[in-house]
């Protein structure tokens, strides 16, 4: 039975770490943990060959007159596949440090608090502010009377990501001024993300021809066919697109 | 004196290979979309569910897990405290896969909820909250015990990184919304995901691993400040530009381009601050993957950043609004995530494994750079051009003759979208290529010394 528990206080690693590393290596070269045990602690040589590796790496030099942030975290430990040409695992040499991260004496509560009110301020000011119901003008609406079966077409807009291609959204720009009336922001509508494809905001306006239009859902044209519609959802796919007008 | 074993990394190195594999998935999908928007008809699946499940695969599946990686590799190395909760997180990553395939599944079956960039429906809301607040709950854990008094500017990414997320998908994802409020907060939670969490944590790692490798210590602590906390400002304003001269109140246009100019300053400010940490081994830097690609990475983000801080001028963002100028801001700001990505996965994985990366590296940060910046640069050029089609024209008017968009009427635009295309073949053979690299470390990477954590007791 290996002790691994007395040679990890004899070398000074950490049992689990000198359990994996020497199971590692015997069962790559065939050889016994208590054999392998001895060589790395006696300096006996190793059963086996194997591709040597550096046994540590040099610990970068630090930068003058800057103090080094004395974390207790250490670089060196057991290889994997312990090197053939070192038989002896590496050995924690003092508290090793990584000099070339220089912290400084701080709380991290200043960043957290700091942070937290810069979030708090973006979402009220980017979202929550501007979404609140403006005042109505009484002039007109974008708010549109969809029916039942629309208001389902919408849904099935929504699930095949329509707004993907397809904005509902009339700007008041010189781009915009053949659309339609400009939307407001008492919409109904789905606004969309870019027009890779045509406005939908008044499209029902701008044909009354169902067929052409449930043909173009189903891959006539240069619009990719929608897949996986029921009659029932092209057909209320087709009713929100007529009352969006 | 004994040397007793501070973490095992476990955690850090499940959800690296875990993260690395999604990369692959999502870049793949990425690369469908985007055909399918060049060439509508040409893939069983359109645009409209390709792009989310895309971006459910890279956002939820590499870029969630790849930086809770990171954030997991840095906790224990900056505070000298072991990952809390680390059994915990190994137990739920099988979970949180599944969560993610799941969501792909779900939005590909044509049942998501239309809103960018995941998509998702209400009921998957729940669960994927759970997943973008997983870096939480070890970061405050683990800084509340840290033995290290010193704080390092990657501990101030990743744990603004780690709160920020969660709450922004929150607010992001709520029910019941007007439209003009479903826009709103779409907005908000794409430019914060792509900002804070991306970038940001990105960025932090890049922080840790930049002077770990060229032996330098950080040039400017001051300067990483400025970085730190410009990105923090100008995080969430990116999106709001898009739906300019929209029926949002006027002055959110305002706040959103001064705001929104901070970016680009956190960007030169951080990629500054890499560049003089370098300084005099500049002429070495051929030889250093990890390296180039930190350097790379945060000069692609800052072109990207640049490009969508002038977008949110008022005369410029109402050309570039809705098209897909944005895309190609996308594009070049993710390349460049996906190069820091590299640069912190490059560093780790030999210290988690104990195996090196190889050589192909230099081709992966080559096409990655090239990929992103054409690509990038060309749906740029796409979207302006298509701008001033619609502004000269009312371009969308066309549909009436024509019954399609802007890719098949306007010509120049066409062509540009076309070369994009062409090149984002490039980008998605970087992105498997980074992916790739990752995984044969574990299964060629020749033997090297490995990095174990540990605390000396006398």
């Amino acid at each position: 039975m290996t002790d691994y528990a007395t040679a990890a206080n004899t070398l000074g690693v950490p049992e689990a770490i000198l359990r994996r590393s020497v199971e590692a290596r015997a069962k790559a070269d065939g050889v016994g943990a208590d054999e392998l045990l001895a060589a790395w602690a006696g300096g006996e040589a190793m059963p086996a060959a194997a591709p040597s590796a550096p046994a540590t790496s040099a610990p970068p030099e630090t930068a003058p007159g800057v103090p080094a942030e004395p974390a207790p975290v250490a670089a060196p430990a057991a290889p994997v596949a312990a090197p053939a040409e070192a038989p002896t695992p590496p050995r924690p040499t003092g508290p090793v440090a990584p000099p070339v991260l220089v912290g400084v004496h701080q709380r991290t509560n200043g960043v957290l608090a700091g942070s937290s009110a810069i979030l708090f301020f973006s979402i009220l000011l980017a979202f929550v502010v501007p979404s609140l119901p403006q005042p109505a003008t009484g002039v007109r609406s974008s708010n549109l009377a969809y029916s039942r079966g629309a208001l389902e077409g919408q849904e099935i807009y929504l699930e095949q990501g329509c707004g993907s291609c397809h904005t509902q959204l009339i700007r008041a720009v010189v781009a915009d001024a053949k659309l339609g009336p400009v939307t407001l922001s008492d919409s109904n509508q789905v606004f969309g993300y870019r027009r890779v494809g045509p406005d939908l905001s008044a499209i029902g306006g701008r044909t009354e021809d169902s067929a052409a239009l449930a043909n173009l859902l189903r891959g006539a044209g240069t619009h990719p066919a929608v897949t996986g519609l029921s009659d029932e959802s092209l057909a209320s796919l087709l009713t929100y697109l007529r009352e969006s007008a | 004196m004994r040397a007793l074993l501070l973490a095992s990394d476990t955690a850090a190195t499940r959800y690296l290979f875990a993260a690395a594999a999604w990369l692959a998935i999502g870049s793949l999908t990425w690369l469908a979309a985007m055909l399918a928007m060049r060439f509508p008809g040409l893939l069983p699946l359109t645009f409209g569910r390709l792009r989310p499940m895309a971006m459910i695969a890279l956002g939820l599946g590499w870029l969630v897990l790849g930086l809770g990686a990171a954030i997991f590799y840095l906790l224990p190395r900056l505070t000298g405290a072991p990952l809390a909760l680390e059994k915990l997180l190994n137990r739920a990553l099988p979970l949180l896969i599944l969560i993610v395939a799941a969501a792909m599944a779900i939005v590909g079956l044509g049942l998501g909820d239309g809103r960018e960039p995941f998509a998702l429906p209400w009921w998957l809301d729940l669960p994927v909250l759970g997943l973008t607040a997983l870096a939480l709950g070890p970061t405050i854990l683990t800084l509340s015990k840290r033995q290290e008094g010193m704080v390092y500017p990657s501990l101030w990414f990743a744990l603004v990184g780690a709160l920020w997320l969660p709450v922004l998908y929150l607010a992001g994802n709520l029910p019941g919304l007007s439209a003009l409020g479903i826009a709103l907060s779409d907005a908000l939670f794409s430019a914060g995901f792509l900002n804070v969490w991306a970038v940001g944590v990105a960025t932090g790692a890049a922080y840790y691993v930049v002077p770990k490798v060229s032996g330098q210590p950080l040039a400017n602590r001051q300067l990483a400040r400025v970085g730190f906390w410009s990105l923090a400002f100008g995080a969430v304003w990116m999106g709001v530009s898009q739906f300019a001269a929209g029926p949002q109140p006027e002055w959110l246009g305002g706040i959103a381009g001064v705001l929104g100019l901070a970016l680009p300053v956190a960007g030169l400010a951080n990629t500054t601050n890499l560049a003089m940490t370098i300084g005099q081994k500049w002429p070495a830097i051929g030889a250093q993957p990890v390296l180039k690609a930190a350097l790379a990475g945060s000069s692609l983000v800052t072109l990207g950043s640049l490009l969508a801080a002038l977008a949110g001028f008022r005369s410029a963002s109402v050309l570039v609004g809705l098209t897909l100028f944005w895309e190609g801001v996308w594009v070049l700001i993710l390349s460049g995530v996906a190069l820091l990505f590299g640069a912190f996965a490059w560093q780790a994985v030999p210290n988690l494994v104990g195996r090196s990366v190889d050589r192909s590296t230099h081709q992966v940060v080559k096409r990655l750079s090239i990929g992103g910046v054409g690509t990038g640069l060309l749906l740029v050029l796409a979207g302006y051009t298509s701008g001033v089609a619609w502004s000269g024209a009312g371009f969308s008017g066309a549909f009436e003759t024509t019954g399609a968009g802007w890719s098949a009427g306007v010509g120049l635009a066409g062509i540009f979208s076309g070369l994009a295309l062409a090149l984002f073949l490039y980008l998605t053979w970087g992105m498997i290529g980074l992916a790739i690299t990752i995984y044969r470390a574990l299964t060629s990477g020749k033997a090297t010394v490995q990095e174990v954590l540990v605390v000396k007791q006398t």
